[in-house]
C-alpha cells in the first residue's frame, strides 16, 4: 500500500478512528489494532512476506528474552550472533545472493574456469533492509544492556512492523520507539495537527517534486547519448531532487502518520541540500541510517580515534557498507566509496565538525562563503548520485563523460518537454524557498510564523498545488532497499 | 478530538470548493485532439463499400503505414485504424468488428505485448467516440477517478499553455491538431524535425501474451464473416531491439506456435536505425514509413496471391 494511494487514504482514517475509539480501554487493544493494521498494510503488497517479518519478530523476541535470562557473557554473545546470523542471513539470501553468485561466476570465468551456480528467482521483500536493521538494533541494545527486553509479544511485534515506518524508515532505535508502545497515548490535538501538516508537505515533496523530476531525469538517464552535457547535468540535478523529494517525502509522511497515533519518530532529513560541506550533508541525510551505522559499526570499529590508517579504514568501511546496504550492485558501492573520498579530507584535516551550527542563523540569506559551500556540496552530491541512479558502472561513466563534454556550456533542452522543464523549475523554486524559510524546523511548514488565516491559505495552496501539479505516480525509490 | 475532526472537515470542504472551481475550466473542444482520430477512422472505414484492407494496431500503425502507397500497389482501398497503444488490443479489435465486411482483409500489427487499456483512456475516448461505450463499462468509482484526473489534466494544460505562450521557443505538439489524412494515416509529424522522446520504457518484460488468445478468437469470428486476417510485427528501433532481443525472440516463438493466422514477417525484418524514426522507438518518420510500407506491400502481395485474394 503506497502512502500516495486511494487505498491508503481509506485505510488511514479507519485505523485512526479504531485506534482512538479504544483510548479508554486497555493499552493492549490499541497496540493490537496497530499490529493488525501494520500486517494488513505490509501484506497488501504480497501476503507471503508476512511470514518473513513474523519469523524475524519471533526470533528476535525469543533471543532477547534468552539474553536477559543469562548473565553469562559468552552465552549472551552467542545469542547475539544468532540474531545477527538469522537477520543478516535472511537479508543476504533475499537481497544479495544473486549478486554474489553473479560475481563469483564472473570472477571464475575471468580466470578461465567457468562455473555454474543456480541463481534464485525470488522477489525482494519490500523494506527488508529497514526492518532488519530495526530489529537488529533491539537485540544489540539488549545485549549491551541499554534496553530491557519486552515480555509482551504484541508490543514487540507492533514495534517491528509499525506501519508508518515499516517499509522505508526512519529506522527507529528500539530504545526510542519500543517504550512508546508501553505507555498509553492520549489524543493530542496539536500533535495530530502537526502530523497532518507534515503529511501534507511530504505528499508535496513526493507527488509534485519527486514524481515530476523523475519523468525528466528518466529521459536523460535512459538515453544519455541523445542529450548534450548541460541537459545531462540538468537531468542529474533533477534526480538529486527526485531522490530527496521521494525519500524525505516518505519520511515526512511516515513521521506525520505516526504523530496521528501519538508516536514520535526520529527526524530523518534535516534540509541536506543546504549543507555547507559533505560532513554536514551526512549529518542531515538519512539520519536514521547514518546514526545506525555510526552507533553499531563505526564506533565499535574505533570511530575516528586511532591513527590515520584506522580513520581511513573506518571511514571507507562505513561508506562502502552504507552503499552496499542500498542495493546489490557495484554502482551503490562506488557511490559509497565516492562519498568516502569526499568526506576523508575533512576528517583528516579535522574539519568534519566545522558546520554544526544553524545555516545562515538570524539571517535571510547565506553569506557568500556559505552559499559557495552549499553550491559545491550540492554539485558533489549530484555527481555522486549519477552512480546511484545509473544501471551499471559503465552507464554511470558514460553519463559523466556526457556531462563533461563541450556541450556542457550550451543551453539545456529537452525537445518537446521544455514547458514541463520550466514548470518544474518554477515548482523547485517554490519548494526551495519554503524549505529555506523553514530550515531551522523539523520540517519546512512546521509552526509557521503566520497568522492562522494565512497559514490556512498556505495549506490550501499546497494541497491545490499537489492536485494540479502531481506527476505521473512513481514507486518510492527506497522501497527497493 | 471533535475539534480536530471539525478542522479536517472544514479543510476538506474548502478543498472540494477549490476543485469544483477548477473543474469548471472548460475542456478541450471536441474534434481537435489526436484521439478524435478514432471517429475519423471509423467514418473512413464505414464509407468504403468495396473489399478493403484494414490495418490495426496502436500508434506504430498510425505513424508507420502509407495507406495511399499500399492502395495504389495492391489496388484495394486501405484504411489505417491504428491510434494509441494505451487503448490495448481488445478495443481496436472490437472497433474493427464493426467496420469490416465479407471480402475485407485485416492486417494486425500491434506493438509488443500490448496490454489492457487504461481506464482513463477509455473514459476519455468515449467522450470523442460514444460508440466506445459498447465495448466496455466503467464502475462509478472509475468514472469519478477519471473525471478527477481529467480536471487535473485540464488545469495543468491551461497553465502550460500560458507558459508556452511566454516562451520564445514554441513547441510543436503534433498530437493536438487534426493530424490524419483521408486514409487515417498520421501525417502531422511528417514536416517536423526528428525528436526522440523515450516516453515509454524501452525494456520489455517477458510474459506469455494474453493477446494471442484474443487474436485467435477474433480471427474465428472474422473467418466466419468471410474476412481474412494476417499478422505483422511492429517496426522497432534497433537500440530497443538490441536490449530486448531475447524477449522478442520468445514472443515470436509464442506467436508462431499460438496464432492461427499467417504471420507475414519476423521481428528482425522490421528493425530500423534511428534516422527512420520520429519521436519514440515505434513511431516512424516519412522515410521509415516508406520503407516499412514497401516491405509490407511485397509481403501482402505474396500472401494475398497465395490466398487468391488479389
Amino acid at each position: 500500500m503506497f502512502f500516495n494511494s486511494i487505498d491508503f487514504a481509506v485505510f488511514l482514517p479507519i485505523i485512526f478512528v479504531l485506534y482512538w475509539a479504544l483510548d479508554k480501554s486497555k493499552l493492549q487493544y490499541q497496540n493490537t489494532v496497530l499490529l493488525i493494521a501494520s500486517y494488513l498494510f505490509y501484506g497488501w503488497w504480497d501476503w507471503r512476506f508476512l511470514f518473513l517479518i513474523l519469523f524475524s519478530t519471533i526470533v528476535d523476541y525469543t533471543i532477547a528474552l534468552r539474553m536477559e535470562q543469562t548473565e553469562n557473557q559468552q552465552h549472551r554473545k552467542r545469542w547475539l550472533w544468532l540474531s545477527l546470523g538469522v537477520n543478516l542471513g535472511l537479508l543476504g539470501v533475499f537481497k544479495y545472493y544473486n549478486f554474489f553468485v553473479d560475481n563469483f561466476i564472473a570472477a571464475f570465468s575471468f580466470f578461465g574456469s567457468p562455473i555454474s551456480i543456480q541463481s534464485l528467482h525470488i522477489i525482494l521483500p519490500v523494506g527488508i533492509s529497514f526492518y532488519t536493521f530495526q530489529t537488529l538494533s533491539y537485540t544489540i541494545d539488549v545485549y549491551r544492556k541499554d534496553l530491557k527486553p519486552t515480555n509482551n509479544f504484541i508490543d514487540f511485534a507492533a514495534f517491528v512492523s509499525f506501519f508508518p515506518q515499516l517499509v522505508a524508515g526512519p529506522i527507529e532505535r528500539a530504545t526510542n520507539l519500543l517504550p512508546q508502545f508501553y505507555t498509553k497515548h492520549k489524543f493530542n490535538e496539536s500533535q495530530a495537527t502537526e502530523g497532518l501538516r507534515q503529511i501534507l508537505w511530504g505528499l508535496f515533496k513526493k507527488m509534485v517534486i519527486a514524481d515530476n523530476c523523475a519523468v525528466l531525469a528518466n529521459f536523460t538517464f535512459d538515453n544519455p547519448e541523445m542529450y548534450g552535457g548541460s541537459t545531462l547535468l540538468l537531468g542529474a540535478i533533477f534526480f538529486s531532487f527526485q531522490i530527496y523529494g521521494d525519500f524525505s517525502g516518505y519520511s515526512d509522511i511516515a513521521i506525520g502518520v505516526a504523530k496521528l497515533f501519538g508516536f514520535k519518530l526520529m527526524q530523518n532529513f534535516a534540509f541536506p541540500y543546504f549543507s555547507r560541506d559533505i560532513a554536514e550533508f551526512w549529518r542531515r541525510w538519512h539520519i536514521s541510517l547514518s546514526t545506525w551505522f555510526r552507533d553499531y559499526l563505526y564506533i565499535p570499529l574505533g570511530g575516528s580515534r586511532g591513527g590515520t590508517a584506522s580513520k581511513v579504514r573506518n571511514t571507507f568501511i562505513i561508506f562502502l557498507v552504507s552503499g552496499f546496504w542500498h542495493g546489490a550492485n557495484w554502482t551503490y558501492v562506488v557511490w559509497g566509496g565516492l562519498n568516502a573520498i569526499y568526506f576523508l579530507p575533512l576528517l583528516l584535516l579535522k574539519r568534519n565538525r566545522k558546520y554544526t551550527n544553524d545555516i545562515a542563523a538570524n539571517r535571510y540569506l547565506p553569506s557568500l562563503r556559505e552559499g559557495f559551500g552549499i553550491l559545491t556540496t550540492f554539485i558533489l552530491t549530484t555527481l555522486a548520485w549519477v552512480f546511484f541512479r545509473a544501471k551499471s558502472l559503465e552507464a554511470a561513466f558514460d553519463y559523466l563523460g556526457g556531462i563533461f563534454s563541450t556541450s556542457l556550456l550550451s543551453i539545456p533542452t529537452l525537445s518537446g518537454r521544455n514547458t514541463d522543464m520550466v514548470v518544474l523549475m518554477l515548482l523547485l523554486v517554490f519548494f526551495l524557498v519554503v524549505e529555506w524559510i523553514g530550515r531551522h524546523k523539523q520540517f519546512a511548514i512546521s509552526k509557521l510564523n503566520l497568522n492562522p488565516i494565512g497559514r490556512y491559505f498556505l495549506y490550501l495552496f499546497i494541497a491545490t498545488l499537489i492536485f494540479v501539479f502531481q506527476g505521473e505516480q512513481q514507486d518510492f525509490i527506497y522501497f527497493q532497499f | 478530538m471533535k475539534f480536530f475532526l471539525a478542522k479536517i472537515t472544514v479543510f476538506g470542504i474548502c478543498l472540494l470548493l477549490i476543485f469544483g472551481i477548477l473543474a469548471m475550466i472548460p475542456s478541450t473542444p471536441l474534434r481537435l485532439g489526436y484521439l478524435d482520430g478514432f471517429l475519423q477512422k471509423y467514418e473512413i472505414a464505414m464509407a468504403i463499400k468495396q473489399p478493403k484492407i484494414v490495418v490495426v494496431g496502436g500508434s506504430s500503425v498510425a505513424f508507420g503505414i502509407d495507406s495511399e502507397m499500399m492502395e495504389s500497389k495492391l489496388n484495394m482501398p486501405v484504411v489505417n485504424m491504428g491510434l494509441h497503444a494505451q487503448l490495448g488490443l481488445s478495443f481496436p479489435l472490437e472497433q474493427v468488428k464493426e467496420v469490416v465486411k465479407r471480402g475485407d482483409v485485416v492486417l494486425l500489427a500491434p506493438e509488443y505485448l500490448l496490454g489492457k487499456p487504461t481506464k482513463r483512456m477509455l473514459q476519455k475516448i468515449s467522450r470523442y467516440y460514444p460508440r466506445a461505450n459498447n465495448y466496455y463499462s466503467l464502475t462509478l468509482a472509475e468514472v469519478a477517478r477519471s473525471n478527477i484526473e481529467d480536471t487535473h489534466q485540464r488545469v495543468l494544460r491551461k497553465i502550460k499553455e500560458s507558459i508556452r505562450n511566454v516562451l520564445t521557443d514554441k513547441e510543436v505538439n503534433i498530437y493536438a491538431e487534426d493530424v490524419f489524412n483521408s486514409h487515417g494515416d498520421m501525417i502531422g509529424h511528417l514536416n517536423e524535425p526528428q525528436t526522440m522522446h523515450p516516453f515509454t520504457k524501452m525494456e520489455l518484460e517477458y510474459r506469455y501474451w494474453e493477446g494471442i488468445e484474443k487474436i485467435n478468437s477474433f480471427c474465428k469470428i472474422m473467418q466466419d464473416s468471410g474476412v481474412t486476417v494476417y499478422y505483422s510485427f511492429p517496426p522497432y528501433l534497433d537500440a530497443a531491439y538490441n536490449i530486448n532481443e531475447k524477449i522478442v525472440a520468445k514472443i515470436y516463438e509464442d506467436l508462431s506456435k499460438g496464432l492461427t493466422i499467417p504471420i507475414l514477417d519476423q521481428p528482425k525484418d522490421i528493425v530500423y536505425p534511428r534516422d527512420l524514426f520520429y519521436d519514440t522507438f515505434y513511431h516512424l518518420n516519412q522515410k521509415g514509413k516508406e520503407k516499412r510500407t514497401q516491405a509490407l506491400i511485397l509481403l501482402l502481395e505474396k500472401q494475398l496471391a497465395a490466398d487468391q485474394l488479389l
